[in-house]
């Protein structure tokens, strides 16, 4: 039932043909003519829309890379570029991705799409657990888990769970020892045998990896875990455990109070959208529950593609009831039976568990025909801008992912053009904690108009990078400095690609929420952080951010699609001899009219982290530019 | 759908007071006063797209420069149009623009039409300070259409080609490939366009901004000097066009966007094929011979006349009136078949006269007659927007008219449900949700059927409506009874399962609208098809409200007008019988003569009689060409050849012409004057935009010529106008309706019985035109035409959408590059058990005939049964056609023809 197209339409032929596309190109590659009217008849659409598909989607491409390496933000900053050449000249061809969600861990390094199955163990003896989340995977826990395996006391059980977000430590192992967890991090996998050794000698306090009480440890006292609250507690697909954590606790919640209710409970919680827009929460699902219509979805989007950010990943791979139960509130208060997630294909892992947990619900009557309302996941197919909830929404009807205007907004018109809530992961997840726990205590936290928690990643050129939440309201500075470090780090971008960069100096001075962001010239987007160290290169940066806008742009609207271009060339040539007299004024022209008039926030943000990062190095960008004043003076 | 109440709303649009409705945008609002917004992605045929950003204004109270395109008016909102500021955004966005667009555009001084050259100039684009180095400068124009072009490099991605495509024309013939600034168009599977599956109806060449796509005949013409309004001549959907004309010559073809028939759209004939006009094959004077052995001759039109008065009269006093005969024509004015009919019954003495609707529609006639008392459609095309459920029954719409096909699949997007009861797979039968394959001849049984669950289930309309409004109930019913869905099945061949669910369907919905074609007509049980059809919508009430009824879709420009204009052997005007005394007495006062009391032959009968004992000796054919587009023609061209005197009158030498003694030039209809009737009764004008070539004169008065030549003044005036005035005088579903309320592009869809009268959207509203509902409860019969060893396969008959009818027209033009040949498509089964192939030419045989044929192996067809078109003599597919035909009209069995095909 759930992604059924409601009305005939051939340029709406449903997700299901870019399914059926990255299957052809995976397994036949690039189709041509005849086989593209083959799967046009077989979509029930035409040739022009299969082949526009393709023409729009990266995935869709035939790629002959060995290797992708991550030229993200966070990996950049982490030295991808140097990777590359490694890897070239050791024969690899090298494929770029934009983001795996491995920010901590960059540059991210990609091979094939095998799909890693993590090792459990279940036991009534010693109760270990070790997280299976796709970044600590990335640094070995799959190794550990290896190791473990064959050395745990047989009636051991090694539970696997999500991250617990602090990076330094990982892979950690944990370790419940008197109603308590302890730990043991960052680990290698020839140091098992010793901290076994040291558990059953009762000498694991004086092990060099040992760490303590994890819940003690100040990078989480300090921490206000909200929506990440289960994370790394439990086995996110024993779904049993995690009812016993509270899971469905908040839609047995919601059940209760009816559709009124909940939006009243979200209005007191004063939640907001953490996509990036930061619109509340009840406005926009009390506008879809006041839609006549008998067919109304519910959508995540997990098209989590600002470099730098991951929080919906490690949601969906340590918590992903938390996400079905949002939606499910969600479905609950506008009246929908039918809920999509649609994810980034860059994200493997979250789909397999995010799929085992909707199954496992399925079997718990939770979704499915008894429940009234059942999830299928969507996948991606290689396109930054489908991020944004339009262009999401006719990526879901399998067309290009262009952007549509708006109005009318989703909440009247989405999904084939019924009525339509498009969240974000962190959003539903953060919904379904309040209903859970109440509003109350969520609205006491953070600011005036930012209210609750905020989830922080920090990543990027810096040692101890971290996922945490905490509520809004302290400086971004005294954030860094409490879960992470300062150590090194020249410039900070926030909130993404099209986040503003900071001199780390000015960080001090600015709140953590949405208005603080913004008053200082930035976006809190997604929660992200990346950290560039000594070796920002301003201008080589500002060339990527444009080409990166330049490549993802949809194409719909002009100033997007062709100024993303015209500054591209500008800025290659800003500050060099090829630069033309005029070009100064001409980019802070094309700033205006790109900010101004573009359709979404790609064109109309674009020119932030260049903007920022010009202002605050004037001198990179040519000897005889002295003065921030001569660019972007407006 | 949801109903919003529409509220009136005033804003403020710089600093000018004005109203519009509530939920439409600033810029509707804005044009609709006449206010101008710079824009280049939006149209008003199409939904707001927000993509060029130059429509952008000033909100008070909004932040930043929302676009006027998608921004809600409400009331009270006060917005700017023009202000320094966006004239510098504005300013801003062209040059970007420019930097990726030939850039003598933008100093060309000359009318170019190009939407984004005048966008510089209201905001005084001068100079580009980017390099302009366009990406696409390179790439070669497409030429591949004979009918237009498209040139990538001044493609703008507005878009606004593929909307159209999508959203008008819905065939989604074009996409885009590549993202970003990487963008651009692409047809099909990144074909050219002619390879595509573009169907060529130009909406994307209508819609494109700055010339990328471009009509060829407009590029190599220049700009009309001068638009006439007129209605196109190819199919009976009667699209409303502004014929372009520049030195005498026609320019281009340009659909009106303010007719409520084809709404700004068209088909490839309507607006690229009308070319023929000038086409050197036309008549330019009269010829004539002794005997069709002879070469013909040029002669004055004086000579014609003489040549024929003479003739007629020596005729008329050796056999007597009836043995001459007249064919006027569906694709002549209503005003020629008027005077067609008026010239035989008032000057020569006779009812011989009939038309070319003879052979397609007038088992539509006869049945909804009898059940409605009107043969005439029920409803409108624009109910098509409003139904819930259509029926589409033996019509293919996308081929044969394409403009209502299009408007159908605009419906199937905003959730129309729809059945397709036809043998042939069409596109329609592909998109429907339930398609009936029923086996070819088998309409009687198939609605039958359909009615018997309907009644077995009790979801027929209500008791009020059975009583009040209708009659013959009961023995319907009785009727019905014996056709259970097993034994409707079993004649059918349609799974029960669909006979079910499309009888709850059609029974369940809450204004169910049929329409149907020649696939319901021409067959040996035709008139009784289409009065099982009836009967289905009056069990259901189905009748008589919007998005409702019984809708035969023309397959002629004026099938219905021809109709209308008593150009039948035994009616008058709108159906009034000849054998009725008053009507006799009626039409005798006006025309001034005693009128014949006999009713007339129908032409099959007419051509049967030839060489008989009083039989025809000589036939007047208007605009028609029966020995091409008969059915067992060889039989048709051997009546023809024994005729005292044929006379053809044509705009072209057609097949018939070749058995002819006198062919006289005809002018074509943008040469003429008059009306035309569409298959919604819509009466609407055609104007004179171009002189004939040489002496071709217009029909009616070639037809009046003649008759003054006799000796009669059969005109009451020197215009149509004041003929029309005289039959609308006649007839009283007319006698609201005179040219001057035809001006409106809406015109008049009779009846419309007084002046003060609005016209008739939906008929039978408050009761039938005879009264009460009559139920019709034929017997099921098989056809006539049965597969035997000899003659196995069940062969159909139809259009195409490149070619019309005989295709006298759409062969001289560039259509003819689209499709130059009919085909016969073969179920693969059937070509596999016969080890034919795909392209493998075979005899298709016949006891008439047997001719050689391309075959196209497919599934369009079901095992056992094929089809072709019949849009070129030389593959003569009407040669192996029977003459047999229903038994109440006479049209033909063209549906149903047993053939055997065997390998060449």
């Amino acid at each position: 039932m759930s992604g059924s197209l409601p009305v005939w339409d051939p340029g709406r032929p449903g997700h299901v043909l870019l399914d059926i596309l990255k299957e052809e190109v995976r397994t036949k590659g690039q189709p041509d003519t005849a086989r593209i009217y083959e799967i046009a008849e077989l979509t029930g659409t035409s040739s022009a829309k299969v082949r526009g598909a393709i023409g729009y989607y990266s995935d869709l491409k035939t790629d002959d890379s060995t290797v992708h390496v991550c030229v993200g933000e966070s990996c950049r900053a982490r030295g991808s570029n140097s990777t590359i050449a490694n890897l070239e000249e050791s024969g690899e061809i090298v494929g770029k991705i934009h983001c795996a969600g491995l920010c901590a861990n960059g540059p991210a390094i990609i091979r094939g799409d095998e799909e890693v199955i993590p090792i459990s163990r279940n036991g009534n003896g010693l109760q270990f657990f070790l997280s299976m989340d796709s970044l600590s995977l990335s640094y070995g826990s799959e190794s550990i888990a290896e190791s473990l395996i064959e050395q745990l006391p047989s009636d051991a059980a090694l539970i696997r769970t999500g991250s617990r977000g602090l990076f330094h430590l990982e892979p950690m192992l944990e370790l419940l020892i008197n109603g308590k967890r302890i730990g043991f991090g960052p680990l290698k996998p020839d140091e098992t045998s010793s901290i076994i050794n040291s558990i059953l000698t009762d000498s694991y306090s004086s092990h060099p990896k040992f760490i303590g009480i994890v819940d003690s440890l100040e990078e989480f006292s300090n921490q206000s875990r909200f929506a990440t609250q289960r994370i790394g507690i439990a086995d996110p697909l024993d779904i049993e455990s995690m009812k016993d954590l509270g899971a469905y606790s908040g839609y047995s919640n919601a059940k209760k109070l009816g559709s009124e209710g909940v939006l009243n409970e979200l209005k007191k919680s004063g939640l907001r959208g953490r996509g990036g827009a930061g619109f509340p929460t009840h406005f926009k699902w009390k506008a879809a529950a006041d839609e006549k219509s008998s067919i109304k979805y519910v959508v995540a989007n997990a098209d989590e593609g600002d470099a730098g950010t991951f929080i919906d990943r490690m949601i969906m791979e340590g918590d992903p009831h938390l996400l079905i139960e949002g939606m499910l509130i969600c479905a609950e208060t506008i009246g929908s039976n039918q809920g999509l997630v649609y994810l980034r294909s860059e994200y493997p892992q979250a789909k397999r568990i995010l799929q085992s947990a909707i199954d496992s619900a399925r079997e718990s009557n939770i979704l499915g025909e008894k429940s009234g309302f059942d999830i299928t996941i969507a996948n991606g197919a290689g396109s930054y801008v489908c991020g944004e909830e339009t262009a999401l929404l006719e990526s879901l009807e399998g067309r290009r992912g262009e952007v549509r205007a708006r109005p009318p907004y989703p909440t009247t018109s989405g999904l084939y053009g019924k009525p339509t809530i498009v969240n974000n992961v962190l959003t539903f997840a953060i919904a379904a904690a309040i209903l859970r726990e109440g509003s109350e205590y969520y609205s006491t936290l953070g600011t005036d108009s930012s209210r609750g928690t905020v989830v922080v990643q920090i990543v990027g050129a810096t040692d101890r990078p971290a996922c945490i939440e905490v509520p809004f309201g302290d400086s971004i500075s005294q954030v860094i400095s409490r879960y992470s470090s300062h150590e090194g780090v020249k410039a900070v971008q926030i909130g993404g690609p099209l986040g503003s960069v900071f001199r780390v100096d000015e960080l001090q001075d600015i709140e953590l929420s949405f208005e603080g962001l913004e008053s200082a010239g930035g976006i809190l987007g997604h929660g992200g952080f990346v950290a560039f160290g000594d070796d920002f290169d301003p201008h080589r940066e500002v060339i990527e951010w444009m080409r990166f806008f330049r490549d993802e742009s949809c194409g719909k609207c002009t100033p997007c699609r062709i100024g993303t271009q015209r500054a591209l060339e500008l800025l290659i040539r800003l500050g060099t001899e090829n630069e033309k007299p005029g070009d100064r004024e001409l980019i802070t022209n094309l700033d205006d009219i790109m900010t101004s008039t573009s359709l979404c926030a790609l064109g109309g943000l674009a020119m932030n982290p260049v903007r920022s990062t010009i202002q605050r190095w004037p001198s990179d960008f040519g000897g005889h530019l002295t003065s921030q004043e001569v660019l972007f003076d407006d | 759908m949801i109903e919003q109440s529409i509220k009136p709303i005033s804003l403020l649009i710089d600093g000018q007071s004005v109203i519009g409705e509530s939920g439409q945008t600033v810029m509707q609002i804005a044009r609709d006063n006449g206010i101008n917004i710079p824009s280049l992605c939006d149209s008003p045929k199409l939904d707001s797209f927000g993509s060029c950003r130059m429509c952008i204004v000033e909100v008070d109270g909004v932040r930043g420069v929302p676009s006027s395109c998608t921004t809600p008016a409400r009331d009270g909102m006060e917005v700017l149009t023009q202000s320094e500021r966006l004239s510098e955004l504005r300013k801003g966005i062209t040059e970007l623009y420019y930097s990726e667009h030939p850039i003598d555009c933008l100093t060309d001084t000359r009318n170019c039409g190009c939407e984004l050259h005048d966008v510089a100039s209201d905001v005084g684009l001068r100079n580009i300070r980017y390099d302009n180095t366009p990406y696409h400068s390179e790439t070669p124009i497409d030429t591949s259409s004979p009918f237009f072009s498209f040139d990538a490099s001044k493609c703008i991605v507005c878009s606004r080609c593929i909307r159209a495509c999508d959203d008008i024309q819905v065939t989604h013939a074009l996409s885009l490939d590549g993202r970003g600034f990487l963008s651009r168009i692409i047809a099909g599977a990144d074909e050219s366009f002619f390879d595509s599956e573009c169907v060529s109806c130009g909406a994307c060449v209508d819609e494109c901004p700055v010339d990328a796509l471009q009509d060829n005949m407009h590029i190599s013409a220049g700009n009309p000097d001068d638009w006439i309004r007129t209605t196109c001549a190819f199919c009976g959907v009667g699209c409303q066009f502004d014929a372009g004309v520049k030195d005498g010559k026609l320019v281009t073809m340009k659909p009106a966007h303010d007719s409520p028939v084809n709404q700004g759209h068209s088909c490839i004939k309507g607006r690229f094929a009308s070319a023929y006009v000038h086409h050197e094959d036309r008549l330019t004077v009269p010829l004539a011979r002794d005997s069709i052995d002879e070469e013909f001759r040029e002669i004055t039109w004086d000579e014609a006349y003489d040549i024929i008065a003479d003739s007629w009269l020596k005729i008329i006093s050796e056999s007597g009136p009836d043995s001459i005969g007249a064919i006027t024509s569906s694709r002549s004015t209503n005003e020629l078949n008027y005077l067609g009919s008026k010239l035989m019954r008032a000057v020569i003495g006779t009812n011989n006269v009939d038309n070319c609707a003879r052979v397609c529609h007038s088992a539509t006639v006869k049945g909804m007659m009898t059940v409605f008392g009107a043969g005439a459609g029920t409803n409108s095309l624009g109910d098509i927007d409003v139904t819930d459920l259509l029926l589409v029954s033996g019509c293919n719409p996308i081929h044969g008219h394409p403009v209502t096909g299009s408007r159908i699949k605009r419906a199937r997007k905003r959730g129309m449900g729809m059945i397709v009861a036809d043998p042939k797979k069409t596109i329609l039968a592909k998109m429907a949700d339930i398609h009936l394959q029923l086996r070819p001849g088998t309409n009687v049984a198939l609605y039958q059927g359909l009615s018997h669950i309907i009644i077995r289930d009790g979801l027929e309309a209500n008791s009020e409506w059975m009583n009040s409004r209708t009659e013959n109930l009961e023995p319907y019913k009785k009727m019905c009874s014996v056709m259970t869905p097993e034994v409707c099945s079993s004649i059918t061949g349609v799974p029960i399962e669909n006979l079910e669910a499309a009888a709850k369907m059609y029974a369940t919905s809450s204004a169910a609208m049929s329409v149907h074609g020649l696939g319901m007509t021409e067959h040996s049980h035709g008139s009784e098809g289409v009065m099982a059809l009836s009967s289905l919508a009056l069990l259901t009430g189905n009748v008589g409200r919007p998005g409702t009824g019984i809708n035969p879709l023309r397959g002629q420009n004026n099938v219905q007008g021809s109709c209308d204009m008593g150009a039948l052997p035994n009616v008058y005007t709108n159906y009034q019988s000849v054998d009725n005394e008053v009507n006799r007495k009626l039409f005798s006062e006006i025309w001034g003569v005693e009128t014949p009391s006999n009713s007339g032959l129908t032409y099959p009968e007419m051509l049967q009689t030839v060489g008989n004992q009083n039989g025809l000796r000589s036939l007047y054919m208007i605009g028609s060409d029966i020995a091409h587009t008969d059915p067992d023609n060889l039989a048709v061209k051997k009546a023809l050849s024994n005729l005292d005197l044929l006379i053809v009158q044509d705009i072209f030498f057609c097949e018939s012409a070749k058995f002819a003694h006198l062919v006289l030039p005809a002018a074509s209809f943008l040469e003429s004057d008059g009306t035309y009737t569409n298959g919604e009764r819509r009466i609407q004008r055609i104007r004179k935009a171009i002189d004939s070539p040489g002496e071709a004169k217009e029909d009616w008065i070639i037809v009046a010529e003649l008759a003054q030549r006799l000796g009669h003044d059969i005109l009451a005036g020197p215009s149509p106008s004041e003929v029309w005035d005289e039959l609308a005088s006649l007839t009283p579903n007319f006698r609201g309706i005179n040219y001057s309320r035809l001006e409106s592009p809406e015109a008049v869809q009779w009846p419309a019985p007084s002046a003060g009268h609005p016209g008739t959207s939906v008929m039978h509203s408050e009761q039938f035109s005879r009264g009460l509902g009559h139920f019709a409860a034929p017997e099921y019969s098989e056809p006539n035409e049965r597969p035997s060893d000899e003659f196995p396969f069940i062969l159909v008959t139809g259009r195409n959408i490149y070619h019309y009818n005989s295709g006298t027209q759409t062969r001289r033009t560039g259509l003819a590059k689209f499709r130059d040949s009919d085909y016969l498509e073969m179920n693969y089964e059937d070509a596999n058990s016969l080890s034919i192939s795909n392209g493998d030419e075979v005899w298709l045989s016949s006891p008439r005939n047997r001719i050689k044929m391309i075959v196209q192996v497919g599934d369009s067809m079901r095992k056992g049964n094929l089809f072709t078109t019949f849009h070129f003599p030389d593959i003569g597919i009407n040669s192996v056609l029977s003459s047999s035909a229903d038994g109440y009209t006479f049209c033909p069995e063209y549906k149903v023809q047993a053939v055997s095909v065997e390998r060449v």
